[in-house]
């Protein structure tokens, strides 16, 4: 047992199993959170039957989602049609190995660990594209093709945000990015005289790679019935829900490292409650953020969306980068 | 265990860029070639060069795949799947893929590669995990500065021969 304790491969797959969990045990509680801001917002109670306030609502809602049948059109191509959520929903569990949730909890600390999760972030893509491709139907691959269009249009812009926070921190490191905004909330990357720019693309950005409204056309159901996943039904279709809340955490997540100091507290004399508590109040923060915003903010149309991506974003994600070199020079 | 997960990833590979130019739905050769640079991209970690497994993902398989995936989508699809396996082109091909195949047997066998020799423990103490990005930056920007500003103009050349050749400009402006 000790030889097992003391051996890397054991705390390695450990760590990633926890991560797994994680994944897969968040969405139920935030299913319910984001059902219940939906409905203060709009000065209703939300779902109240089952449980306390409905607090058993995800369970009964996952189960009802378990036992229904798994259909799989005529016509459509089975292998790749069966492969796609779970090609959606692994890229986002790969995130969190990189992510740092403390100085000691994470599963991996990365020398590339920025450059990592943007690669691995983007491959989640292919789900929906393959997904939307393999039902045989028009409204699922219109659904996929504008999903790629858009991930490949913010992915530019999301990069360039991120390439200021590395310039700010000299380091692709998840760590050394945390460390470099140590010793309070003026040092971190938010503030005005640091990345508010690239905070704002970044944001912006993340709101469209995660497929969340304003940005949600791919799956847009005024106009597409359900774009991408229109034809899938039961257990895939709650894989495709679990790989839109996976994408909102680990957009969350990596929001709170870059930009909001990760698990670094705010003032000093807070600097005794453990890091991983200011790393998840942060993480949490920001997903109200996202569900805050998707109830008070209508859809973009496609071509407002593109023009928001390339003419605004990467020009002005471009003079973020310039402009922080100015200032981060050796003269 | 390194091995293990050498022969793991290079068979991998192997097998897909097989399957890419064996599938008939192109759909399924593009997903296959994903599969293939993925695999690169876990060989170069092995070869202990983490921002170039990193680069790999995310400029081949993150991005320029899914241009391909695109243009595979917006093709006609029935007439471009592959009716028969090998087509007219096959004669002239096949001597020069042999060619090229002893080509690179040569190399790996009586090249420069060959005398080097496998060394890993030496390619561990040179290239210390935490610097492979900067070092790969310092080299870039100093020794290689010119091929890499080069690359940059070609790109940028590319860029405007597309821009120029699909935007017309319409007539009477």
């Amino acid at each position: 047992m000790e030889a097992l304790l003391a051996s890397d491969i054991f705390w390695v797959v450990f760590k990633s199993f926890l991560a797994v969990a994680i994944i897969f045990g968040l969405p139920l509680p935030f299913t319910w959170l984001e059902r219940k801001i939906a409905g203060h917002i709009q000065v209703r109670p939300g779902p109240m039957r089952v449980g306390f306030h409905g607090v058993l609502q995800p369970i009964a809602d996952g189960l009802k989602l378990f036992l229904k049948e798994d259909i799989i059109p005529t016509g459509a191509d089975k292998f790749l049609f069966k492969a796609a959520p779970f090609m959606a929903l692994i890229p986002y569990i790969a995130i969190f190995v990189a992510i740092p949730m403390s100085d000691e909890a994470y599963v991996s600390n990365m020398d590339i660990g920025v450059l990592y999760v943007l690669a691995i972030g983007g491959l989640s893509i292919y789900g929906i594209i393959m997904g939307g491709w393999a039902s045989n139907s028009k409204y699922a691959l219109l659904g996929g093709l504008r999903a790629a269009a858009q991930m490949i249009s913010y992915e530019v812009a999301m990069g360039f945000a991120v390439i200021g926070v590395i310039m700010m921190a000299q380091s692709l490191n998840m760590q050394d990015i945390v460390l470099a905004q140590q010793g309070g909330f003026l040092n971190w990357n938010i503030m005005p005289h640091k990345q508010l720019i690239a905070f704002f693309i970044f944001m912006v950005a993340g709101f469209a790679e995660a497929n969340r409204i304003p940005f949600d056309i791919p799956e847009g159901e005024g106009e597409l019935g359900a774009g991408f996943h229109t034809e899938y039904s039961g257990m895939r279709f709650a894989l495709f829900a679990l790989a839109e809340y996976a994408a909102m955490i680990s957009i969350s997540a990596l929001a709170a490292v870059l930009f909001l100091g990760g698990w670094t507290s705010p003032v000093g004399f807070l600097d005794f409650v453990p890091g991983i508590v200011w790393f998840v109040l942060k993480t949490l923060f920001m997903v109200y953020l996202f569900m805050w915003t998707r109830f008070t903010w209508p859809r973009y149309r496609y071509d407002q969306l593109m023009t928001l991506g390339w003419k605004f974003l990467i020009p002005l994600g471009v003079a973020n980068v310039l402009i922080t070199g100015l200032f981060v020079i050796d003269f | 265990m390194e091995y293990l997960f050498f022969t793991l990833f290079s068979s991998i590979a192997v097998i897909s860029a097989l399957l890419v130019i064996t599938f008939r739905n192109p759909v399924h050769s593009v997903v296959s070639l994903i599969v293939c640079f993925f695999q690169v991209a876990c060989l170069f970690v092995l070869l202990r060069s983490p921002f170039l497994a990193g680069a790999q993902i995310f400029v081949y398989v993150g991005a320029i795949m899914i241009f391909f995936v695109f243009a595979v989508f917006l093709m006609d699809f029935k007439s471009s799947m592959a009716k028969e396996r090998f087509g007219k082109m096959t004669v002239y091909a096949l001597p020069v893929a042999v060619l090229m195949f002893l080509e690179v047997l040569m190399l790996i066998v009586k090249g420069p590669f060959a005398k080097m020799g496998a060394q890993p423990a030496d390619v561990q103490k040179m290239m210390d995990l935490g610097q492979s990005t900067k070092a790969i930056g310092m080299v870039m920007f100093t020794k290689y500065l010119l091929p890499f500003e080069i690359i940059s103009v070609v790109l940028l050349v590319g860029f405007v021969g597309a821009v120029v050749l699909t935007v017309k400009e319409k007539k009477g402006e």
